[in-house]
């Protein structure tokens, strides 16, 4: 991937966004952003902060409480030839905008036949690990990575948060971006400063090894190379692909570590059953049947419906950095 | 296999690479003796070992079926490691053979499952590119060690495996070994070729011959002829052959320890290359045969040779062998002395060259190698020199 | 407000007099329902019109005194009678009858209007309908019953699996297409929306091709037919999610005045009584009304939500009266009076146009068919119920009107009426004649590169 050389600034997960959303919005005037408290307040996360003032209240637009609404108007501005981009305020609040994205966002091209389109964006930070509870902690991406006519992002580290997101707003199809509420101020990264764009669909090896590929996502990218190193000690090469993208997602990457390494962990914090982990395991048992030298195996979050608010129960949910290195010293040595 | 097995001795009797001599450490397994499945009977050998000290075959401790070859042959293995497993059958000798075409695979396919539970219990179903790659060199399951775990056999293992293998076997092609095993005739040549090269000492000589008088000659004979059968470059050349030895006698000859053996007679031993192997019919007496009959007998006895039909006295005798490799294009080849001979002339390809004439002048030619091997126990430069040139001239000079 | 008094009340006034007498009123069977038909001239001369609403609001002016009982005492008589009624549940058919006026249209500042109070007389009149207006409105009705006949016919013969039609909309699909400005102005519709689509501009072709589902439709067969999609003459691709569409003509709208482009434009958002009932509605016309977005919020409410009755749709009689909490004007409209849908949506438009922001229009008719090919109404409904409100049909009284006026002769209605057929008819078996799609259709416009989810 090719970066703009020139002047690079530490950055964060949030700062990220922020610069990437500025950006959009200074290039191209049919930007708007609209979403719950992102005017005013700056967005429950300090995203769009700053934003009213500089753009004013007909670009930056703070909604009433109604997902459906925010979505429907986003994808009506959408086909009207904006370039919207829908905030749902926590992931777990977009169930009510479902109809609109799946029955109408994903669709809407498909069934005009390229008539009408709908390059929209919706912004959601997902995931657990902050006290979140049973409403700020949700993962989402596999309700809609199923669906064809959306695609789905989740990158982890800046410069991919800022590439990613750029290219989204650019792309002419709905996609969904998701960010870890994690990851939002966890690390600093050098990333350039120039706008930039990272094409939607490809992983991105993080880290390169020969013992076992490590397939991963959102906040426990950070948590699997901290294992990766820890097992490296021990002489298990890990090699780390980011997925990076859920919808479209990248094959190849996958195989072609595969074809080196010949054992698979996928690690996502995500339900078990039914998570992005099976799509990857079965098409890895499709397709790359012949390369694998042991089971694929997932270390995936627990089948329960929500985690819970105790500190007790958040840890029991999410997988600890030992666990992680263990399951990679298991595969390693199976 | 059909017989009721012992429960007590159920568990196969694993073979170890046995301690041969004080110092030993370690010891090759040279070859099985027995395949796979195969029946032995109590201290019937199985195997050869080599070590430093002391070459041996090892005697089966039970009676039973070699279920599995833990060792590929020539691989080095320190003492103990398990080299075999017998899944011994009934009570130590008494048990009733069970004959060997019902337990012997007849063809050379990987040997079939084993009959105790467990070996069973310990083989693990194989990955898909454990699989694939067995596959791929050609390796069976029982002769991969497992470092996984619980002995899973992994692809590092196989491929550690087939390096191992690669090293100790040098072929041309890393593409699949054929193991072909050796006919009776194949044996016989090859102890036959070791002894001629051990105990000769080989000389070798050769000289370029002008043929162009023998071409013209044979493509005369060919236009005159009308029913086919022309006597041969090789026949002519074998005529020329024979006539020279009157000559050179030494040529004809015999080293013994006693001394050298002179025969009255040449018996011309000539080879027939064949599909499977190489046989070299003899013409007795051939110094008494004119040029035709010379032909007609080196022709019938190819044929001979060809179906078949060669008896044994025809194959022992001969004094002297011609070859003819240029049939097959050489221009230059190495003969190795038929053992009891002296010497063997093989005639090279003929082959247009251009030439330097006697007046300095470039004419293209047909030209011919004639090599020669010699016993230099009995013959010198002098005489094989003497002999070469004198057949230049004869060739050289021929009537056309 | 003028009355026309083209008919006597006796015999149902003679009933409603028992009946308020009694004062307790609720008889199954024969149905209590007071209903009529309208201006039916029949040989005893005492044919008349009466109309109930639930919110009594709308009654008067159309009853002709009888033995004494004046009009505004016998209003507020039945204004009590139909709050009786209203209390009882069930077997009560009742039945909203848009009230009679000289267009059959509420006007600012009368009684029965609901919402904000705007000046009156509206500056955002349309403008005039010239007689040639006339003649189209009344050539786009024909061409709209026309189609949907032809369309369920075919289904009948079984040449196609499914048609919907909107028999009983034409006069508020025709009258809304005229006051459409053809080239600035958005339509967002619903599914029943043929005759609105074809008003606008939508190809005859298209609307066939869609019904054959072939590959030269517009949506390439996509598409369940009537959910049609035209970009080039503002009309939205057509979802079937009930009230889906809502939100994004907000969000049009919202586009548009973001814009502020050079001719204004207001976008016309169109569908049933049913969907008032989704939330996504109400969400819609709030985001709407807080930023005073350039809509027209049409709701066509034909009594049926497929089998659900409106009084099983909503608490309250009319749609329109949910406008005051959305901040924007509602507005009730005769439905079966084309010059009155034609008011009424082109002064929404002009205000929506001119900054004035949403209205929501409540055009009450009924529909005479069954929801699709694939209903049945004879589940759910009487036949008398549908033959009493089939005297209403729009056409045939907006054909007497014209001929009345002199504009057209039953012979020109017939000459229009044969060439529509013929021209429908030839248009239908090109259609049918066209190739249907192909496979290697199917992966076509997922996204704009390639549909596979792997790259």
């Amino acid at each position: 991937m090719d970066l703009a050389i020139g002047e690079t600034m530490l950055c964060n997960n949030v700062e990220a966004i922020r610069m990437t959303l500025h950006d959009a919005l200074v290039a191209d005037e049919r930007v708007v952003i609209l979403g719950e408290d992102v005017g005013a307040r700056g967005n429950v996360f300090l995203i769009t902060k700053g934003f009213l003032e500089e753009f004013g209240s007909s670009r930056i637009i703070d909604t009433p409480l109604a997902e459906a609404a925010i979505i429907g108007t986003a994808i009506g501005m959408a086909m009207a030839g904006m370039r919207p981009i829908a905030e749902i305020q926590f992931a777990d609040f977009i169930y009510p905008a479902f109809n609109q994205i799946v029955g109408e966002a994903a669709k809407t091209r498909y069934r005009s036949d390229g008539d009408y389109t709908c390059p929209l964006v919706i912004r959601a930070p997902y995931g657990g690990g902050v006290r979140g509870a049973l409403s700020h902690s949700v993962s989402i991406e596999a309700l809609f990575y199923h669906v064809p006519g959306l695609k789905i992002v989740a990158p982890a580290f800046p410069q991919d948060v800022r590439g990613l997101l750029a290219a989204a707003i650019k792309d002419p199809d709905p996609v969904l971006f998701l960010e870890h509420k994690k990851t939002y101020r966890l690390a600093r990264m050098e990333i350039p400063r120039a706008p930039f764009e990272i094409p939607l669909g490809r992983a991105d090896v993080k880290r390169t090894g020969e013992h076992l590929t490590v397939v991963a996502y959102g906040f426990y990218l950070y948590q699997v190379l901290e294992a990766a190193q820890r097992v490296a000690e021990e002489g298990i090469s890990v090699e780390v692909v980011d997925l990076r993208s859920i919808r479209p997602m990248d094959r190849t990457t996958i195989l072609a570590s595969l074809q080196k390494t010949h054992r698979l962990l996928i690690i996502h914090e995500d339900h078990r059953f039914g998570g992005v982990g099976a799509e990857i395991a079965a098409m890895v048992a499709e397709e790359a049947f012949y390369m694998l030298d042991a089971p694929i195996r997932r270390l995936c979050g627990p089948d329960v419906p929500a985690i819970g608010y105790a500190s007790a129960l958040e840890d029991a949910y999410l997988i600890s950095v030992d666990r992680m290195a263990e399951a990679m010293r298991e595969l390693a040595r199976c | 296999m059909s017989e009721p097995k012992d429960p007590a001795t159920s568990l196969p009797t694993i073979v170890t690479m046995p301690q041969l001599g004080e110092t030993v450490t370690e010891g090759i397994l040279v070859r099985w003796l027995k395949q796979a499945g195969e029946y032995v009977d109590k201290y019937e050998s199985f195997a050869e070992v080599a070590t430093d000290k002391v070459n041996a075959e090892i005697p089966a401790p039970v009676a039973g079926h070699l279920t599995t070859l833990l060792v590929t042959e020539g691989a080095l293995v320190p003492t103990g490691t398990p080299i075999a497993e017998i899944a011994a059958i009934g009570t130590n000798g008494v048990a009733p053979r069970v004959r060997k075409d019902e337990t012997t695979p007849t063809t050379t396919t990987p040997p079939s499952p084993p009959t105790s539970v467990a070996a069973e219990t310990q083989r693990h179903a194989l990955s898909p590119a454990v699989r694939r790659a067995l596959q791929e060199y050609g390796l069976r399951e029982d002769e991969v060690g497992g470092s996984g775990s619980e002995g899973r056999i992994t692809l590092a293992d196989v491929e550690r495996t087939a390096a191992a293998r690669r090293e100790n076997v040098p072929t041309e092609s890393t593409e699949e070994h054929r193991l072909i095993p050796l006919t009776r005739a194949r044996r016989a040549i090859a102890e036959h070729m070791v002894q001629a090269k051990r105990t000769i000492p080989h000389a070798w000589t050769m000289i370029e011959v002008d043929a162009s008088r023998l071409v013209m000659r044979r493509q005369r004979q060919r236009a005159q002829q009308s029913n086919g059968t022309v006597p041969t470059y090789f026949h002519a050349f074998c005529y020329a052959l024979v006539s020279t030895l009157a000559e050179y006698p030494m040529m004809n000859a015999r080293f013994t320890d006693e001394g050298i053996e002179v025969p009255p007679h040449v018996h011309l031993a000539f080879a027939v290359a064949l599909p499977e192997n190489l046989v070299v019919p003899v013409i007795h007496h051939a110094d008494r045969l004119d040029e035709n009959a010379l032909a007609r007998a080196l022709a019938a006895a190819t044929e001979r040779a060809r179906t078949g039909h060669l008896t044994a006295a025809e194959l022992i005798g001969g004094t002297i062998t011609a070859n003819n490799t240029g049939a097959n294009g050489s221009i230059l080849s190495a003969p190795i002395i038929h053992a009891g001979q002296a010497a063997i002339v093989t005639m090279e390809s003929i082959v247009k060259r251009p030439i330097v004439t006697a007046d300095d002048a470039i004419a293209i030619r047909s030209m011919m190698h004639i090599c020669c091997s010699i016993d230099h126990r009995l013959i010198d430069g002098a005489i094989v020199g003497g002999f070469l040139s004198s057949l230049k001239r004869r060739i050289e000079h021929l009537e056309i | 407000m003028q009355i026309r008094p083209t008919c006597t009340a006796a015999y149902i006034h003679y009933r409603l007099r028992s009946l308020l007498a009694a004062k307790n009123i609720y008889t199954p069977s024969p149905p209590a329902r007071i209903n009529a038909s309208s201006r039916d001239r029949s040989a005893s001369g005492l044919s008349f019109s009466v109309f109930f609403a639930f919110q009594n609001s709308s009654l008067f002016g159309a009853l002709v005194p009888i033995k004494g009982l004046s009009v505004t005492g016998l209003a507020t008589e039945t204004e009590a009678v139909s709050h009786e009624l209203r209390q009882e549940q069930g077997g009560v058919r009742t039945f909203h009858q848009p009230p009679l006026s000289a267009r059959g249209r509420l006007r600012y500042g009368e009684r029965g209007y609901t919402g904000m109070n705007t000046l009156s007389p509206s500056p955002f009149l349309p403008y005039s309908l010239s007689d040639d207006d006339l003649r189209e409105l009344l050539r786009r009705m024909l061409l709209h019953r026309q189609i949907d006949t032809r369309g369920f016919q075919l289904n009948r013969q079984g040449r196609i699996p499914f048609a919907l039609g909107g028999e009983g909309h034409e006069a508020i699909q025709a009258g809304a297409s005229l006051a459409f400005r053809r080239g600035s102005d958005i339509l967002v519709p619903y599914y029943r929306d043929i005759g609105l689509a074809l008003g606008i501009g939508f190809p005859m072709i298209d609307a066939f091709t869609a019904l054959f589902a072939k590959r030269t439709d517009r949506c390439g067969g996509r598409q369940f037919p009537s959910h049609f999609s035209h970009r080039e003459i503002g009309l939205v691709s057509v979802s079937s999610i009930i009230t889906g569409h809502c939100s994004h003509a907000v969000g049009i709208a919202f586009a548009m005045a973001h814009r502020r482009q050079q001719d204004p434009a207001a976008v016309l958002c169109s569908f049933g009584d049913g969907a008032t009932s989704q939330g996504e509605w109400h969400e819609s016309l709030n985001f709407a009304g807080i930023h005073r977005l350039p809509i027209v919020f049409l709701c066509q409410n034909n009594g049926w939500a497929i089998s659900v009755p409106l009084e099983r749709q909503m608490p309250i009689a009319n749609v329109a009266d949910r406008a005051a909490g959305y901040g924007m004007p509602g507005v009730i409209v005769d439905g079966f009076d084309v010059v009155a849908v034609y008011e009424a949506v082109g002064e929404a438009l002009n205000r929506a146009r001119n900054g004035g922001g949403p209205t929501l229009i409540e055009a009450k008719c009924y529909r005479f068919l069954s929801h699709t090919t694939d209903d049945d109404d004879r589940t759910y409904r009487s036949r008398a119920e549908v033959e009493a409100q089939r005297l209403r049909d729009p056409i045939p009284r907006f054909e007497r009107e014209l001929i009345a006026r002199r504009l057209l002769t039953a012979e020109h209605i017939d000459a229009m009426k044969a060439a529509l057929w013929e021209e429908i008819d030839a248009t239908l078996e090109e259609a049918a004649g066209m190739p249907p799609p192909e496979a290697a259709d199917l992966v076509r416009n997922v996204y704009e590169g390639s549909h596979e989810p792997w790259i």
